[in-house]
């Protein structure tokens, strides 16, 4: 406590605070536009929380935030709000221009007769934002949902759709999720190649030193971005038992102090190499499978996470697949830990080859 | 410390805001910034810029921040708007509000960007940056005269504040509050709190308290 502070500085008066704004800079490693999607996500949340309805009628988040250069004709101009994002200000019957991080912008007001395909084409043709980043809160067949247009309202085949009102996050789920980021970002160095690489150089197997960090990055950034922020996801916070790599969480929109751990994922990455070249000894690789179920358990109980992965990217030459596991399985199902293993090929041709042989 | 840093961290101030969109940005925001850069340097585990500023009923501003802003206005970097000058305790002190020319800077910011000594500083700033952005226009430079540090009840004006503690020195007044929001991320979400978080917290609890002054 601040001292001779008075009320201003009390612990009470910070834990008000921490109760109404938890969360917010937690994803200031992210990209720009996860930042956004998941801003409005937890605004749209938060408003639901304190009551306010939505309806077929979109509520449109554009990712513009200085003034467009026209006229907003019969529609009023509304002042910016300063902390939109702590969700004070009624959002509903309005297009919203705001940054990135969702903690400012201003709204003009939707007309009686507006549809959503008047509103789209207003802010594609009439104010030439139809690609910039878009963002879409209305109720749809019943359920409030959010959908993400990336490349703007112009490009409306590619968009992400996700429920606000879900509430259960399961492993099976994540896991399935994180095949869709290893097919699409991780498999070889070519669907790496516009991150950096977990390859030092790929023909010899050798990876970066820092391939694990990398990896939960990636992770990080493909999981928030498929529940666009309806799950938080955090990487890498000190505990009793040590750091935990990934670990999903969801606050609720009314108290954000109040958070469910949803999932916990425990990440070890296998080699042929070290990254100076050096062989690294397969006894190693055997031992962090099992240390990473330790981990994975202790973390889970440390931090009351309701279940809990180990997640395995295998950077050596052989296939292992599952087999990687082989006397360890018992002891994953008896902890109740989930076992998952993808390979990271060192180049296309040996993953077409597994594809060919059959591998998913 | 060399003028250099304080030419890199006015760019870098100007620009987060430019992407925050409270731009161009007056004065006071960007000496507020650059005050809360310093002020919670720690957490960030930056070296300050300024280790102390005088107390005055204004927002603090750094001498050198300003010779920095009026050479970068003087190199076309920056670009100066709605300039006046205002008396302030007898003196006249300048207001503006300033833009980036972001093509003139391109060249900079490239350098900047993909250089890893700064990344710590240009995230810092950013955050920090973004989360005054959301107390507006008006609130947003008068963020530091409730910061805890600055609002001390027991400095008077025209007194140097310090605004960072050495290693075996007692924490500021706004370091533990710092430290203060952390216990309580610990204790209610069983997990520290990232920089950035605890920068937004900060930030939100200064605005709160500027709607009180």
């Amino acid at each position: 406590m601040v001292a001779d502070s008075g009320s201003q500085w009390s612990v009470e008066k910070l834990e008000g605070r921490f109760v109404a704004s938890y969360g917010v800079g937690s994803d200031a490693d992210l990209p720009e536009l996860i930042r956004f999607i998941r801003g409005v996500t937890e605004l749209a949340r938060s408003r639901h929380a304190r009551g306010e309805e939505f309806t077929e009628q979109p509520v449109i988040f554009v990712l513009h935030p200085k003034e467009p250069a026209v006229d907003f004709g019969a529609r009023s101009r509304n002042p910016r709000v300063p902390m939109l994002d702590q969700g004070d200000s009624s959002i509903g019957g309005l297009i919203w221009f705001v940054n990135h991080v969702v903690n400012d912008g201003f709204s003009v007001a939707q007309l009686d007769n507006d549809s959503p395909a008047t509103l789209f084409s207003y802010i594609s043709r009439d104010l030439g934002l139809g690609s910039t980043a878009a963002a879409v809160v209305s109720k749809m067949d019943g359920e409030f949902v959010v959908r993400f247009y990336p490349n703007g309202l112009d490009d409306p085949d590619t968009c992400v759709r996700q429920s606000l009102e879900v509430s259960r996050l399961d492993c099976g789920e994540v896991l399935d999720v994180l095949d869709g980021i290893w097919r699409n970002e991780l498999v070889t160095p070519l669907a790496q190649g516009h991150v950096s690489s977990t390859w030092s150089d790929p023909s010899k197997l050798i990876p970066i030193k820092e391939a694990e960090l990398l990896v939960q990055r990636i992770l990080k950034i493909g999981l928030t971005a498929r529940y666009l922020g309806v799950f938080k996801v955090h990487q890498e916070h000190a505990g009793a038992s040590g750091r935990f790599d990934l670990l999903i969480e969801q606050p609720d929109p009314a108290d954000r102090s109040r958070v469910t751990k949803h999932v916990l994922l425990e990440l070890k990455v296998l080699r042929e190499k070290r990254s100076t070249g050096s062989t690294f000894p397969p006894a190693e690789n055997v031992a962090a499978i099992r240390k990473g179920i330790i981990q994975a358990v202790s973390y889970r109980d440390e931090w009351d996470v309701k279940a809990c992965a180990l997640c395995v990217f295998d950077m050596r030459k052989e296939v292992e697949g599952s087999a990687a596991f082989d006397g360890v399985e018992t002891e994953a199902m008896h902890n109740s830990v989930d076992l998952w293993i993808r390979h990271l090929f060192p180049d296309s041709d040996s993953y077409r080859e597994y594809q060919y042989a059959g591998g998913s | 410390m060399s003028l250099l840093r304080y030419q890199v961290r006015s760019l870098m101030i100007v620009r987060a805001f430019e992407r925050g969109a409270l731009y161009p940005v007056p004065l006071d925001a960007i000496h507020t910034v650059s005050y809360l850069a310093d002020a919670l340097a720690t957490s960030w585990r930056l070296k300050p810029l300024d280790n102390a500023v005088l107390k005055t009923q204004w927002v603090p501003r750094s001498q050198p921040l300003q010779t920095a802003v009026d050479r970068l206005t003087g190199m076309g970097l920056i670009r100066a708007t709605k300039v006046e000058y205002v008396v302030r305790d007898s003196r006249h002190a300048l207001q503006a509000e300033y833009a980036v020319d972001l093509d003139r800077a391109a060249d900079v910011f490239a350098v900047l960007d993909g250089d890893s000594e700064w990344i710590a500083e240009n995230t810092a700033i950013g955050e920090i940056s973004f989360a005054v952005t959301a107390m507006g226009r008006e609130r947003a430079p008068r963020a530091v005269l409730v910061d805890a540090s600055y609002s001390d009840p027991l400095l008077d004006n025209n007194n140097v504040l310090s605004l960072s503690s050495g290693i075996d020195d007692e924490p500021t007044r706004t370091e533990s509050a710092g430290r203060s929001l952390g216990a309580i991320a610990k204790e209610r979400v069983g997990h520290a709190l990232t920089p950035a978080e605890l920068t937004s917290l900060y930030v939100r609890h200064l605005y709160a308290l500027s709607g009180e002054a």
